[in-house]
């Protein structure tokens, strides 16, 4: 058999294996795996009706639904491929990326015809529910995704850039067959696996669940939005699906363990719970693991420049509430390295940018040379022939089990008093304090100061007093924020740059 | 109730609270509005929402908070 090379083979083969196998559900409709290649065949040959271009982005407004996914693979099967875009974000916001991605339709289910109809200025628009009933032509689709190379682009996803200008970054699919091949055989995942998404699906995080169902004839639920405030009820929906994975944002596994609901329920059909998207948290992590210490818990690193993740650790031994969770070691096929400010490797044991090769790196940023060129640079180690690095911007250190650890962003490091200080160790430490709920640390060089912003019932004088023991008094943050919770992004990450931004323009008062 | 009206304005002046009956399970208060609804309330009426009180039935209308908190009252 040939190799693969269009991630669109995962689906056809299930849709084959179990046809009558539900793979997504919403809270409206289920669509098994004949429904999914059937939808998206139609769509399919609808956006090849209506443009004869091949290898071009198709825009979708992307909700939290199975059409949604099925809109994905009929994108796939025109040629084409997608980019979700997060349906709640401003027009202007959407409009900008519009603009600047020249999308060759931008698709919508109904409950947003008035944002595409808003939008239908800046490129050509179309309802999903006019292209899911379209016959499908075998033929004319064959001719069109056959054409597509497994170094062509499967998705764009936009994420917001430091300078506030979203990056489209380009990911083909020879890097998601990589990823979700490699991630299937290290956790086990079969067609007896359940999920219950969280990952909203213009996030990178939620490739996992939806090549996983794909690739090995899984289920996924799609959890409903509203049950994110409600603990128990989202508990309870997760038994009720008999999940046996979950594979979230870490900040949404932090927030049910802070919510106290897992000491009432903890679904016992659960096996794995894999995490990523930001530092995951001893002090969470043990509340999980006392109610449900049978599970395999991960703890998963990368950009979404890496395709997803690009190391792993599978939480192997018990960790003190103050203690730092490595990131781990290497994916498959995926090297990581840790750089000097050079290029240069650094000692064993010295901090250095997370710099990563393989088969998993992003084209670059749509349209944004400048950009792509600054991150994707020539691999020091090779004068000989083209060979690139993705420079992750991201500031790691290898333990003495020949584990990385995540320190801080490349940007992050500060010297304060004379000192140098990376803020993720302030945070590790303030956050093994059970008051606190949430925390984020920044600087302020003018003049000289930590800012802690935190939510949870503890005064600012009793947190210092805890992390006296483990923090030198240099350490300790000058000026603390009770918030009843910190801000966040789409994404659910904790939004340190509004957090700032508040800070900064308060500053004076 | 009128006080509970009043602190629902302040979080989202453009919701019509007397009328909407679906405020959760139609997704018109979003997660961030419920953190800080729960905050308030708490403050307002020196009352201790819990874990068991955070269910969309107790949010869904102004109504159904108006007895959540005489529940949590008494």
């Amino acid at each position: 058999m040939a190799i693969q090379r269009n991630v669109l083979e995962y689906l056809q083969a299930s849709a084959g294996r179990f046809p009558e196998k539900v793979a997504f559900s919403d809270e409206r409709e289920a669509l098994s795996f004949a429904d999914m290649d059937l939808k998206a065949r139609a769509l399919g040959t609808f956006i090849s009706r209506a443009t004869d271009r091949t290898n071009r982005p198709v825009a979708i407004l992307s909700e939290r639904t199975a059409g949604t996914l099925a809109a994905f693979m009929g994108v796939l099967y025109s040629g084409n491929y997608y980019v979700p875009i997060d349906s709640s974000m401003p027009v202007e916001r959407i409009r900008n990326i519009i603009d600047r991605l020249d999308p060759l339709l931008l698709l919508y289910c109904e409950e947003n015809r008035k944002a595409a109809e808003a939008l239908s200025g800046s490129c050509g628009i179309s309802s999903l529910t006019d292209g899911f009933e379209c016959a499908p032509d075998g033929d004319l689709l064959a001719r069109r995704y056959s054409k597509v190379l497994d170094i062509d682009p499967v998705y764009v996803i936009f994420t917001s850039g430091s300078t506030g200008v979203p990056k489209g970054i380009v990911i083909p699919h020879r890097a998601v067959i990589d990823f979700t091949e490699w991630m299937a055989d290290t956790f086990g995942f079969t067609c007896d696996d359940v999920m219950a998404n969280q990952a909203p699906f213009y996030f990178d995080l939620s490739v996992k669940d939806i090549y996983l169902t794909l690739k090995c004839g899984a289920t996924t639920h799609i959890i409903p939005k509203h049950l994110f405030m409600f603990p128990l009820p989202m508990l309870e929906f997760i038994e009720e699906k008999k999940a046996t994975s979950l594979v979230w944002a870490t900040a949404a596994f932090h927030l049910l363990a802070n919510s106290g609901g897992l000491s009432e329920k903890a679904p016992a059909s659960l096996n794995k719970v894999i995490l990523g998207g930001e530092a995951l948290y001893a002090k969470q992590l043990n509340i999980w693991r006392r109610a449900l210490p049978d599970v395999t818990y991960v703890n998963l690193y990368g950009p979404t420049e890496v395709t997803v993740d690009c190391t792993y650790y599978i939480i192997d031994r018990e960790y003190a509430d103050s203690e730092v969770i490595p990131i781990g070691r290497a994916c498959e096929n995926k090297d990581v390295m840790l750089l000097d400010e050079g290029l240069a490797p650094v000692p064993q044991g010295s901090p250095g940018e997370i710099c990563v090769r393989g088969s998993g790196l992003a084209h670059g940023y749509y349209g944004d040379s400048g950009k792509t060129s600054a991150a994707f640079v020539q691999n020091p180690g090779n004068p000989w022939y083209p060979d690139t690095i993705y420079r992750t911007g991201d500031i790691g250190v290898m333990n003495e089990d020949g584990l990385i650890v995540f320190q801080s962003r490349r940007d992050e490091q500060i010297k304060h008093m004379g000192y140098r200080i990376e803020l993720g160790e302030i945070e590790a430490a303030i956050s093994a304090i059970s008051e606190v709920r949430e925390l984020a640390c920044f600087y302020d060089a003018e003049p000289d100061k930590i800012i802690c912003a935190y939510s949870g019932g503890i005064s600012s004088g009793e947190i210092i007093k805890r992390v006296s023991d483990s923090l030198p008094k240099y350490m300790f943050p000058n000026i603390f924020r009770q918030m009843d919770a910190l801000p966040r992004t789409p994404n659910s990450k904790i939004d340190r740059v509004k957090l700032k931004k508040d800070y900064f323009e308060n500053k004076g008062n | 109730m009128d006080k509970l009206l009043a602190i629902l304005a302040d979080i989202r002046p453009d919701v019509d609270f007397t009328a909407e009956t679906k405020l959760v399970t139609e997704g018109i208060l979003d997660s961030f509005d419920i953190v800080a609804l729960v905050a308030d309330l708490n403050a307002a009426f020196n009352i201790a929402i819990g874990l068991t009180d955070l269910v969309p039935e107790n949010f869904d209308s102004a109504e159904a908070m108006d007895s959540l908190i005489n529940r949590k009252l008494t």
